[in-house]
């Protein structure tokens, strides 16, 4: 049902151009965990991401086992003891620009967006609210933003012997480039 | 005579294993993942990958999520950044193909036309909009 939806919207947005939606399915997602032991690094270069400039909506959503580590053991310790991604394979964020007067899609420049959704981690759903950056320029729409997620918010539990390697905040850097 | 030699036997099996252990570790484990010189899991069409995800999704991530899977198909889309270079095979579901992510330290990624037949190999990641493989590198 969902692949119908998706389908949907992809082409509505392909046959209109009309309609002011914008798609990547290069997306870049990156996290970074950060303790005294050790630093780890992960990013996810395929990640979808949907900007609708009329409505303002803004959607992501990724594959868990895109993400791609310095080390292939700490990939899959990601993969099967904490993100469980058998079971919970993607990830997804569905949300609104909520300051769209200050933001205008015609007009090149780099503007301040307060986006608000609903974050989908590991089969958990949170509501979120972030700041970022959207540049606008000829050709392109750069959509960017860095924020915190806490693992246990979404039931990620992390066993004792690795707790102290992996930081109780992670920091969320989002970076998708739309072509116009 | 014969224990010292079963002690100096011991010995060397038990540093070997050791040793080999460690190896094994800093090579295959400490390295990022990578599928190059691997064996495939699968061998298979795009339009095969696709159907497979299409028609149960959750059964085809169980058979292909994480494997290493050589995918045949026509490229439809390429996109090169700094980064990765990534290409689209066609399948004939249209709308959704095979998303395969090169690193830019792919030779050849700049030779990719659109409408050529590609052979690729890399780990297969699920469904989103495509089926999405990584760590891809270019069988012919």
């Amino acid at each position: 049902m969902k692949t119908i939806i998706f389908a949907a919207i992809l082409i509505l947005s392909t046959s209109f151009a009309s309609a002011k939606q914008y798609i990547t399915k290069t997306g870049q997602v990156k996290f970074y965990s950060h303790t005294p032991i050790e630093d780890i690094e992960a990013i996810n270069r395929q990640a979808v991401g949907i900007l609708d400039t009329e409505s303002g909506s803004m959607q992501f959503k990724l594959l868990i086992r895109s993400f791609e580590f310095e080390k292939a053991l700490m990939q899959e310790h990601f993969n099967e003891n904490f993100m469980e991604s058998d079971q919970y394979p993607k990830s997804s964020f569905e949300g609104s620009i909520m300051n769209p007067e200050e933001i205008d899609f015609e007009v090149p420049g780099t503007y301040v967006a307060d986006v608000s959704g609903n974050l989908t981690i590991h089969g958990v759903t949170k509501a979120i609210r972030v700041k970022g950056s959207i540049t606008v320029t000829k050709d392109e729409l750069i959509t960017k933003s860095t924020f915190k997620v806490n693992p246990t918010d979404y039931n990620i539990s992390i066993p004792e012997v690795t707790r102290k390697k992996i930081a109780n905040e992670i920091e969320v850097t989002v970076d998708a480039t739309y072509t116009r | 005579m014969s224990r010292k030699l079963l002690i100096i036997l011991i010995s060397f099996l038990l540093i070997a294993g050791i040793g080999g252990f460690l190896a094994y570790r800093m090579v295959f484990q400490d390295a990022p993942l990578s599928v190059e010189n691997e064996k495939a899991d699968f061998v298979i069409s795009a339009a095969a990958l696709v159907s497979a995800f299409e028609t149960n999704e959750s059964q085809a991530m169980k058979r292909y999520g994480g494997k290493i899977i050589e995918v045949h198909g026509e490229i439809d889309e390429i996109t090169i950044k700094e980064t990765s270079t990534t290409i689209v095979l066609k399948s004939p579901e249209d709308l959704f193909g095979v998303l395969c992510t090169f690193d830019s330290s792919v030779a050849n990624a700049g030779s990719f036309r659109k409408g050529s037949a590609i052979t690729v190999k890399g780990i297969c990641n699920g469904y989103l909009t495509d089926v999405a493989l990584n760590k891809c590198s270019l069988i012919k």
